[in-house]
């Protein structure tokens, strides 16, 4: 007879087949029992229909027991059947975890193991573990590691004992021995350079396992390392890559957890962590055999290097860079010479060097360099470290000798017989001294050829005239800078001592400057410096030209950052380019206009608060502190200074490029969706592509966004439609988003349908088709008032919502009706677009009102686009600031960008006439904020307008065409404004379908 | 017609100072002082990439002791199209000179002459747009004014041409007539010392077209004081320019004064002695003439249909960023093609005004 295993408790129908009885017979059932906690009594039974059926329910176990057993008979009219045995386990027991000393052993991992498997469980702090068996049989347990499992010490009953211990090893990192590291994420990650990459890959194991034989290491195949990532929160707002531990789980604050396990007995476990490539990020990285954490802890600095070649004039001592460095280690970058070169006196072409007369040293030669031999200079440089090396060339002197304004010609000049000069032999001599110029030498510098290029002399009145030449000319630098002694000749001489007046023509060369140093043009990392000043100009002119190749005063902005924080940049004000006002007043500051009225209006030159490397100006009296200021500091430290050589865009070709070369997960681990990137094709599941005989063949698509600005605050939130037509210039990439009114929904199928999605009925992608091709993102906005949310498309978020969409577009392939292909091939980004209509419709207006001030808005030549979208959501996010669309057009004008060409931004605002809709009211606080120069603002803006709000006569259409009229009107005012105001009286929802277009069309 | 300079077409990009003594024996001649400037009549956009105007400055052994070209020369263009005027230094190469060397007062200057050469490439220097267009240029320094040189920029007679889109163009332009002046800027207040009206010191209108101004010569940077300006013109106008009613409506649009016949662009550039600006001042001023519209179908906004007359009185320092800093400024008015001035007028400091009765 076998015997059946049940849990305790269980309820257990017994039954009995009875032959022969009679009516009425009873049966008896018997039980037989080795344990348990209470004895199952005997029970008599009706047999019916022959069958003699009883139910018990069996007992517990004893404590002093791992099970019992139970058997039974029915004794029917004296005959004994016997009936089935069971054997009786528990189901739910307790596990107490000790260590050897009996003591409660906390946090402790095992797993149960049965026939049909394991099953982990986990000790809470007091040791204690409820598991509930999935078999009624008996039972092994192991531990988890680090923990191991010595022996029961009590094995019966419910709450039963098990002895564990810890693995005896501490873990510990292999890649990286000391506390503290320093990651170099500019420069590009090389396997022989582990300090080199924004990414880091890191080995952690047991310790000491490292330096061991593979026979004596401790670690053993599955012990578990627990890894805790944490990043500071001061860390820069680059967005771009994003910090993450691949693979991880993502916390709150910052914080990634993983557990991962020994592949291998004596293996170190690898993972891998995105440190972002902004610099002075900190990132704190603990491990442990615990989720505790504590063994060991790696802090992690990031931090860029540059590198430079310095080109010294031989027997001059190199410059000090103490002070440069100094700025720079402000900003975490390192500035490391590679290569010094000095050069002689036989370098350089025609009058590169100079006699030391010249500058009042005799004995000396001196090197000048101008617009006449830089390019032979600077030909030194030897560029191993491209695109992160600089050449930075010394020269005593910096004068330019090629432009026609190096010629002075003077007229008539008139030599009484009272003029005389003093000459070089002390005696004077009639003559006249001229002032000509800083740039005046005794000899060309240009080619050591007469500085006196031409020169003849006239009786003033009468017939005599004759030749001067370089013995003519006396330069007499020390006594009398930039002035030319001209000494008559003899003939001449006669004439004045005669009492007549003689008069001359000269042409004398004087070279342009001096200049104290240059970054040469689009070729920043090309640097002049003039080396005969102070130690503080020199360091700060570099510190300055430096500046300027990173991208200074915020030129590009990192994702993620906002250029309208700086909050003292200014473009010109008689300083060539943006730079930095720090230290000047609000007032006077003026949003970067200057104060109107005063001395700071359109003027920041000899402004002595100004303190701060990027400000326009340097050299003696200067009072530079030599630190790039707490403005300047944040955005040259979210720079991607990746290279050098990216023409002023830096920070978003790093970001490209970073954000195509995401690491792979680490070996041994599953990438987990919280933090590594999803597969591209997962990426797109969901999304749908329209196929080739429906709306938008090919062209539309349906894409289900993680970033999409409603995504997870309203249902559909993620849905976003796209248009990439066939003519989308890839090369010159323009995007179209579009947010709709209340009442529209995105959502299409396969077929393009239905014609009421937003991005069908609204036309916008035979809009996008007809003129400049833009890419066009519509995504699922407030369907009402009540899903109206804030934080839809403000700060990073427009920018991270751009990314992910074309992200999307890169993963999905067209239908397969379709010409093969992806939609967007290859992966574009948002730093890729060239120009950004940024358009809103009706309830639309509130995510536009975000996205106006957006990062991605304040970083890209932007056509900002309110489609009778004036509900109040363009006010002020404060008593005392401008209204979103102000904002906007003061950004762009500090930037000098406020304007109708292609990388230029501009407003166009559309309200319905006679308030039809409500947006009359808003409108006209827009424009006459634009137009005021109260409530704090500095400037008036023209507005255009096209129409009046309130036209007597006129009625708003309830709908119909569009008068190509009224379509002339608003074109011809954007050919002619850049903040244009239409009052028109078309239908509300006809708005976007009329004036997409017209924008489009403008530009 | 020969150039300003005598230059030919490709002199700019090339030796512009081939005619060098030509200029030298005009000045020779005539005493002249100030700026000669010349330029390209037309910059083909498809095969140019920079737009030079050149010139030569002239001025006295005195004058050069206190003029710094490269920092005080400006340039300016004003683009007929779009009505705007770009303007910044001319000279400005970007590189920080190095003035720690005080140049030494010198003897006292002789009488005499001097000038140079100078190019200045405004598509740089004034981030002109690479786009069909006219513009005025004109060169500014102290109280010299160049020649204004009318540059025309546009694609080359070899560039690829359809005549289909042309006429199209053409069409859609012809058709832009609807488009309403812009609204009398600054508005006419009382209390904003702005009015549009004939008053006492109102300069009589110019016989020629151009712009007439009389300015306090000298005011004084006070509480509540006042740099009163007073103006008249006869300048053309274009289609665009004048006020017609609507064609549906037949309502005229509100442009700020009921009587106005046409709004006038008319833009002043303020050059200083000391610091060189410049400023800037748009104005929209209305005319209350009758603009004779052509029978036919209305022309092309942009195409000049009369000539107006108008007076305008503003206080400077009641407009944005015009300055009070106490120097001598000088303001040349930019309105329908013309360019007139400089006129000059002073700041000076209630300190010295003390100073001067001690």
């Amino acid at each position: 007879m076998s015997t059946r295993s049940v849990f305790e408790e269980s309820l257990v129908k017994l039954t009995g087949k009875v032959t022969g009885g009679k009516k009425g017979q009873k049966a008896k059932f018997v039980f037989k029992q080795k344990g348990g906690a209470a004895k199952v009594a005997d029970a008599t039974v009706d047999v019916k229909s022959g069958i003699a059926e009883h139910q018990v329910t069996l007992p517990k176990i004893q404590d002093s027991e791992t099970s019992y057993t139970l058997s039974y008979s029915i004794e029917v009219a004296g005959k004994k059947k016997a009936g089935a045995e069971y054997r009786i386990f528990p189901k739910n027991l307790e596990i107490d975890a000790v260590d050897k000393q009996k003591k409660t052993f906390g946090s402790v991992e095992f797993r149960v193991m049965q026939k049909t498997g394991k099953h982990q469980f986990k000790c809470d702090a007091g040791g204690k573990a409820p598991i509930q068996l999935v078999e009624p049989a008996t039972f092994k347990i192991e531990a988890v590691a680090p923990f191991r499992f010595d022996c029961w010490v009590s094995e019966k009953g419910h709450k039963r004992q098990a002895q564990f211990s810890r693995a005896p090893y501490k873990v510990a990192f292999h890649s990286h021995k000391h506390p503290h590291h320093k990651q170099y994420v500019n420069l590009a990650a090389d396997a022989a350079h582990p300090d080199r990459g924004s990414t880091i890959t890191l080995k952690v194991g047991a310790l000491g396992d490292d330096k061991h034989d593979p026979a004596k290491r401790k670690a053993k195949k599955g012990d578990a390392i627990y890894v805790k990532v944490e990043f500071d929160a001061h860390n820069s707002k680059r967005s771009s890559p994003k910090r993450g531990a691949v693979g991880f789980k993502t916390e709150p604050d910052g914080m990634f957890t993983h557990k991962l396990t020994v592949a291998n007995d004596g293996e170190a476990v690898e993972f891998k962590v995105q440190l972002g490539l902004a610099g002075g990020d900190k990132c704190k990285i603990s491990i442990g055999t615990t989720d505790k954490y504590g063994e060991a802890t790696l802090q992690i600095q990031s931090c860029r290097k540059l590198f430079y070649q310095l080109t010294v004039p031989k027997g001059t001592h190199k410059p000090d860079l103490k002070r440069l460095t100094a700025a720079l280690h402000d900003v975490d970058i390192e500035y490391e010479q590679y290569h010094h070169l000095d050069v002689d006196t036989s370098e350089g072409p025609n009058q590169s060097w100079f006699p030391g007369e010249w500058l009042n040293e005799p004995g000396k030669t001196f090197l000048n360099i101008g617009d006449y031999n830089k390019a032979h200079f600077h030909g030194l440089f030897d560029d191993k470290k491209s695109p992160l090396g600089v050449h930075v060339m010394c020269c005593h002197t910096q004068f330019d000798c090629n432009s026609a304004q190096c010629n002075k010609n003077f007229l008539g000049v008139v030599v009484t017989p009272a003029s005389t000069i003093t000459w070089s032999d002390g005696h004077k001599h009639p003559g006249v001294q001229i002032y000509v110029g800083r740039g005046l030498f005794p000899r060309k510098m240009l080619d050591g050829t007469s500085s006196l290029a031409s020169g003849t002399w006239k009786e003033d009145g009468g017939p005599q005239t004759g030749a001067l030449d370089d013995a003519d000319l006396w330069v007499d630098r020390k006594h009398a800078l930039g002035y030319a002694a001209i000494r008559l000749p003899a003939a001449a001489v006669a004439l004045v001592n005669a009492g007549k007046n003689v008069k001359l023509d000269l042409t004398i060369f004087c070279a342009q400057g001096p200049f104290l140093g240059e970054s040469d043009g689009a070729k920043g990392w090309l640097q002049l410096i003039v080396i005969k000043q102070s130690s503080a100009v020199v360091n700060d002119v570099l510190a300055h030209e430096l500046g300027h190749t990173m991208n200074q005063v915020t030129k590009s902005v990192p994702t993620g950052m906002s250029a309208a924080n700086h909050g003292r940049k200014y473009a010109g004000n008689k300083h060539q380019g943006p730079h930095c006002a720090d230290g000047m007043s609000s007032d006077n500051y003026a949003a970067g206009a200057g104060k109107a009225g005063t001395g700071y209006s359109g003027d920041f030159t000899g402004k002595p608060e100004c303190t701060c490397i990027m400000y326009g100006e340097n050299g003696k009296g200067s009072t530079c502190k030599g630190r790039y200021c707490a403005r300047c500091q944040p955005f040259l430290k979210a720079e991607a200074l990746d290279t050098l050589q990216g023409g002023g865009a830096g920070g978003g070709h790093a970001e490209d490029r970073e954000a195509r070369q995401q690491p792979p997960p680490p070996r041994n681990q599953p990438a987990q969706p919280a933090a590594s990137p999803a597969p591209a094709a997962a990426l797109c599941a969901h999304d749908i592509a329209v196929v080739s005989t429906g709306t938008g063949p090919c062209r539309a698509a349906l894409l289900q966004c993680d970033h999409a600005p409603s995504a997870g605050q309203i249902p559909d939130g993620k849905s976003v439609w796209a248009w990439v037509g066939d003519g989308a210039a890839f090369a010159d990439l323009r995007l179209l988003t579009y947010f709709h009114g209340y009442g529209n929904s995105v959502r299409i199928s396969n077929t393009g349908a239905p014609a009421t999605a937003a991005g069908n009925k609204y036309k916008l992608g035979a809009a996008a088709d007809a003129f400049q091709q833009p890419v066009v993102l519509a995504p699922q906005c407030a369907r009402g008032s009540s899903e109206q949310r804030n934080n839809l498309a403000n700060g990073a978020r427009l920018g991270a919502f751009i990314d992910d969409a074309f992200a999307h577009l890169e993963c999905l392939a067209k239908d397969p009706s379709c010409s093969p292909g992806k939609y967007l091939s290859p992966l574009r980004t948002s730093g890729d677009v060239k120009r950004h209509y940024l358009t809103g419709h009706s309830g639309g207006g509130k995510p536009l009102g975000q996205a106006a001030v957006s990062a991605f808005a304040f970083a890209k030549p932007t056509f900002l686009v309110l489609l009778d979208a004036q509900y109040g959501y363009f006010r002020a996010g404060s008593p005392g600031t401008p209204d979103v669309v102000r904002q906007f057009v003061e950004h762009w004008d500090a930037l000098g960008k406020l304007g109708l060409g292609q990388d230029q931004s501009r407003v166009l605002i559309v309200s319905r006439i006679n308030n039809d809709s409500g947006t009359n009211p808003e409108t006209i606080l827009i424009r006459d904020e634009l137009r005021s120069v109260n409530l704090g603002n500095h400037k008036s803006y023209t507005v255009a307008e096209v129409g009046v709000p309130a036209p007597g006569g006129v009625r708003a259409r309830g709908s119909g065409p569009f008068p190509a009229s009224e379509k002339l009107d608003a074109l011809n005012a954007l050919r002619r404004e850049p903040i244009v105001v239409v009052w028109t009286p078309v239908a509300h929802d006809e708005i976007p379908t009329y004036f997409i277009p017209v924008v489009l069309e403008a530009g | 017609m020969p150039s300003p300079l005598n230059l030919s077409a490709e002199d700019y990009w090339a030796d512009f100072t081939r005619t060098r003594d030509e200029f030298a024996k005009f000045i020779s001649e005539t005493g002249f002082r100030g700026l000669r400037i010349d330029g390209p009549a037309f910059v083909a956009i498809d095969r140019r990439e920079s737009l030079p105007v050149v010139g030569y400055y002239a001025r006295t052994l005195r004058e050069d002791l206190r003029v710094d070209p490269e920092g005080q020369m400006i340039a300016a263009a004003f683009d007929l199209t779009t009505r705007q005027l770009h303007a910044g230094l001319a000279l400005d190469n970007g590189k920080t000179p190095d003035r720690d060397d005080p140049i030494p007062p010198g003897d006292e200057p002789a009488e005499g002459l001097t000038f140079t050469a100078f190019s200045s490439d405004l598509r740089l220097h004034l981030d002109i747009l690479w786009q069909k267009r006219k513009l005025l240029t004109a060169f500014f320094i102290c109280e010299h004014v160049s020649n204004p040189v009318l540059v025309e920029l546009g694609p080359s007679p070899a560039a690829f041409r359809d005549p289909a889109v042309e006429e199209f163009l053409a069409q859609q332009r012809a058709k832009a007539a609807m488009v309403p002046p812009r609204p009398i800027s600054p508005e006419a207040k009382s209390e904003l010392g702005v009015t549009y009206q004939r008053i006492s010191r109102s300069p009589p209108i110019p016989e020629k077209r151009g712009i007439a101004l009389s300015l306090e010569r000298v005011v004084v940077a006070q509480r509540g004081a006042s740099c009163l300006c007073f103006g008249a013109f006869r300048l053309p106008v274009t289609f665009g320019d004048v006020v017609r009613p609507d064609i549906e409506s037949g309502q005229l649009p509100d442009v700020g004064h009921p009587d106005t016949r046409a709004v006038v662009p008319i833009t002043f550039l303020v050059t200083g002695s000391k610091t060189a600006g410049p400023w800037i001042l748009e104005m929209r001023v209305p005319s209350f003439d009758a603009v004779a519209l052509p029978k036919g179908p209305p022309p092309p906004p942009d195409e000049e249909v009369g000539e107006v007359t108008g007076y305008f009185a503003l206080d400077l320092w009641n407009q944005p960023s015009m300055p009070r800093a106490p120097m001598t400024y000088f303001l040349s008015a930019f309105g329908g093609g013309s360019l007139s001035g400089p006129f000059q007028f002073a700041v000076v400091t209630e300190q010295m005004l003390r100073d001067s009765t001690t």
